[in-house]
């Protein structure tokens, strides 16, 4: 590994900024690292939460000097302990059964028929696939239904997995279980080859990056490209006003995972009325909102998400756009505390498209 | 070393548990910081603490004293010579979360603030002022106040600013013996006294803990032109150098690469004329002022042959004259992957004369050496570069080591310009200092830390 120590990574490590211990930032990760490769260090429980606990935001190989893949040293490290026994946490491996036993993240089987009267309308078959992902299909269905109303009003040729839609497993490659969420993969694989479908469009970012990995046999969207192509070609029309002063996040797995600053951006800026901040660190500087480490680390993902939220009341802002249903989730509750509001993209959209009477 | 645990339970109940840590997991980050391979020794510390008030330092470091636990004193650990690795073991203070802006004057232009602050988070609070802090250092971005002021650190700008030591004000240090003292003045002189805030500038925690902080502070400047200058030879760079410094042209900057700085930083993406040397000069100052000390700086640059110069006014065109320079640690990971930097300095007018030694001592040891540096401050950081995984090109670095300084001794020049002695360079102290100026230092040592608590192992050679 080529890290030099220099510590610069401290600065943009979310788990770093909220508990301010060498051991819970990235180089503090690295020492221990190194020092379980050098033998000085056995592994701990100690030990294996700083390994869980860094939530693969990739802001550290973001300003990393000496190019350090930090993540991907990370991913390896948590790969090769559950292969040798060794972790994930208990929550982790629970979510993992819970993915096998009923095809949903959150536990939650989710017949999209049963849980939106829109979905009813849609065709049994068409070319273009929505997915929806777990945390909207168990939790959001707002979302789902402001994105399924941009696509009706478009004209789009879609329609969602009805029944069976089965978690893209993005989660579990992160936490070490890389061969479970091949599993998960593959059993999409299987069911988009056998519905049929050329295009798929996702509007979880991890979906969007999980699928992204079938690229050569299917074509992959993020609902914020999709959006922005529609809108170029005239299908979409934003004609209502929305006066409010914004500020747009960045999601982790949209952002520095796949590159997509824009698009969302684009969106955003077409809505009449609306004017567009940037938080003061946003982009590939973004800050991370805990969503990977939820489950184990809640009261670090508590902190993380406190810092967008004040990071967003100092630029200005009175609503945080989001385009990540994890990211909408950690950052609402806590928003009210902040006295700023938080609305996902795909519903601002469709509130300009006059598709919803209020957000 | 092994701390009795009722003494571990005392430091809990004078910060609370959740700032107390023996986990492995945690002791084993705070062995090391960002010194090279050279330094061997990696002890743990026994226990890491997380105060947060004078008042909890002062009970801490009274509690060491009468057990006679040492205690290490650290900011954000990133100083290069081990000042912050705790080699006796015992109690490190990490003062990260004590990082506070206390207080800013505008009318008498000083700030006082908690040791813990970075560097580049002060000085964007300083700027909504309308003031900046002049001395910070390249690692400003992850450094901390305290640290600095520890080390005396330096940066960009000493050469028009001077180090840290120029910007102390004033001091609340915990002494080794848990009693606090203020150390300074609010005034902007003062004859009164020993100057024991000059003497705790520079300590690199061995006389005490400093938790309180007052920093002059500088009004930003109208203006900001940046100049660069690319030369055939080192000898025109060097020269161009030297009657910057000797004119009056009073640069903010006055930065210098080599040929193989150069090539590195080309080959890493940047696009720099391939060269001998490049110079980097800034000015700061009223546009007038600036614009009328470019002529004068143009002119000293065209006597010295320069192949071509840069000029940068506007903000973005500075930031790109400036962007080779700033990316050379990167850059240098094309080479080879690992680095040991050293940090000597010599009167200016022994610039070339440096320069020429750095080359010979890498022809001599077959060991690739990038020099960059201070240049109008004649403070050089050649970086000499090796692969750890092969052991003789290490051992060959570390010899690299011993003769650059040699060098700068022979050169009537200091061993570190502004990282500090540390561990790595206790032993050198003989090269650049008499046995009866260390005994001065080691009495006024023994005086305010009788037990040698303090930061033990560091500055003192052993002998």
């Amino acid at each position: 590994m080529r890290c030099t120590h220099c510590g610069k990574c401290r600065m943009y490590c979310p788990t770093f900024e909220y508990v301010m211990k060498e051991s819970w930032g990235p180089r503090g990760r690295v020492f221990i690292i190194e020092a379980i490769q050098e033998g000085r260090l056995t592994i701990d429980k100690g030990v294996l939460d700083r390994i869980h606990s860094c939530a693969m935001c990739k802001a550290c190989d973001e300003v990393c000097e000496s190019l350090v893949k930090f993540s991907e040293i990370m991913k390896g490290l948590r790969n090769s302990l559950t292969k040798q026994g060794i972790g994930p946490p208990d929550e982790y491996k629970e979510m993992a059964n819970t993915i096998l036993r009923t095809g949903n993240a959150l536990g939650e089987k989710v017949r999209l028929m049963d849980a939106s009267p829109l979905i009813k309308k849609l065709p049994d078959k068409a070319p273009n696939l929505l997915f929806l992902g777990c945390v909207i299909s168990s939790s959001y269905m707002n979302i789902a239904e402001a994105m399924i109303k941009l696509l009706m009003r478009a004209g789009y040729d879609f329609t969602v997995i009805k029944e069976g839609e089965e978690c893209c497993g993005a989660f579990l490659d992160l936490v070490g279980l890389e061969e479970e969420f091949k599993d998960s993969l593959e059993k999409n694989r299987r069911i988009f080859s056998s519905i049929g479908i050329s295009s798929l469009v996702a509007i979880c970012p991890f979906c969007y990056g999980a699928f992204l990995s079938l690229g050569n046999q299917l074509s992959v969207q993020h609902s914020t490209e999709l959006l922005v192509s529609l809108l170029d070609e005239g299908r979409i029309e934003l004609r209502k006003e929305f006066n409010a002063v914004v500020t747009y996040f960045d999601p982790c797995h949209l952002g520095r995972w796949q590159g997509l600053y824009d698009a969302p951006r684009s969106l955003i800026e077409a809505i009449p009325g609306t004017r567009l901040v940037e938080m003061e660190r946003s982009r590939q500087l973004s800050r991370c909102c805990g969503g990977p480490i939820r489950m184990a680390f809640p009261r670090i993902r508590a902190g993380m998400s406190s810092a967008i939220l004040k990071s967003a009341r100092e630029a200005g802002a009175e609503y945080i756009i989001t385009a990540c249903p994890t990211c909408y989730h950690n950052l609402r509750i806590p928003a009210l505390r902040y006295k700023i509001r938080v609305c996902n993209i795909e519903e601002l959209v469709a509130y300009s498209a006059g598709l919803l009477d209020k957000i | 070393m092994r701390i009795p645990d009722e003494v571990i339970k005392e430091l809990e109940s004078i910060v609370g548990q959740e700032n107390v840590s023996t986990e492995p997991a945690e002791l084993i980050c705070y062995s090391r910081d960002f010194s090279f391979i050279d330094v061997r020794e990696e002890t743990l510390p026994d226990v890491v603490v997380w105060p947060t008030t004078t008042e909890q330092i002062a009970r801490i470091v009274k509690l060491a004293n009468e057990r006679r636990i040492p205690v290490v004193p650290r900011g954000a650990g990133t100083g290069e010579c081990g000042g912050a690795m705790p080699i006796k073991g015992g109690i490190v203070l990490d003062l990260f979360k004590m990082n506070k802006v206390l207080e800013i004057n505008t009318k008498d232009m000083w700030v006082l603030v908690e040791p813990g602050i970075v560097g580049d988070k002060l000085n964007a609070i300083l700027a909504k002022h309308g003031f900046f802090l002049p001395p910070l250092p390249a690692s400003s971005e992850m450094s901390t106040i305290g640290g600095n002021v520890a080390t005396n650190a330096a940066g960009y700008r000493t050469v028009k600013y001077g180090s840290f030591r120029n910007w102390v004000m004033g001091l609340e240090v915990v002494l080794p013996n848990g009693k606090v003292i203020w150390v300074g003045s609010k005034t902007r002189k003062t004859s009164s006294g020993y100057s024991l805030t000059k003497l705790f500038v520079g300590s690199e925690g061995t006389l005490g803990v400093f938790t309180k902080i007052m920093l002059r502070i500088h009004p930003l400047p109208e203006s900001r032109m940046v100049l660069t200058a690319h030369y055939d030879t080192i000898d025109k760079a060097c020269l161009t150098i030297m009657d910057v410094m000797a004119g009056n042209i009073f640069p903010s900057a006055a930065e210098i690469m080599d040929r193989t700085s150069i090539e590195a930083v080309i080959r890493y993406g940047i696009e720099l004329p391939k060269s001998a040397a490049i110079v980097i000069i800034e000015l700061d100052g009223y546009k007038r002022d600036v614009e009328r000390r470019l002529v004068a700086l143009k002119e000293i640059v065209k006597k010295n042959e320069a192949l071509g110069t840069s000029i940068g006014v506007a903000e973005e065109e500075q930031a790109r004259l400036w962007k080779g320079r700033k990316a050379i640690t990167p850059a240098l990971a094309s080479i080879k992957p690992n680095v040991i930097d050293e940090d000597i300095c010599v009167p200016v007018s022994r610039l070339l004369d440096l320069f020429k030694g750095i080359e010979g001592i890498s022809k001599e040891l077959n060991i690739d050496i990038a020099t960059y540096g201070h240049a109008g401050d004649g403070d050089l950081h050649p970086d000499i570069l090796f692969d750890k995984r092969r052991p003789e090109e290490v051992e060959r670095a570390i010899s690299a080591v011993g003769r650059l300084r040699e060098l700068t001794v022979e050169l009537g020049g200091t061993i570190t310009g502004e990282h500090g002695i540390g561990i790595r360079r206790a032993e050198w102290m003989y090269l650049e200092h008499t046995k009866e100026e260390i005994e001065v230092m080691k009495a006024i040592k023994a005086a305010i830390d009788p037990n040698n608590i303090m930061n033990p192992g560091k500055i003192f050679p052993r002998g």
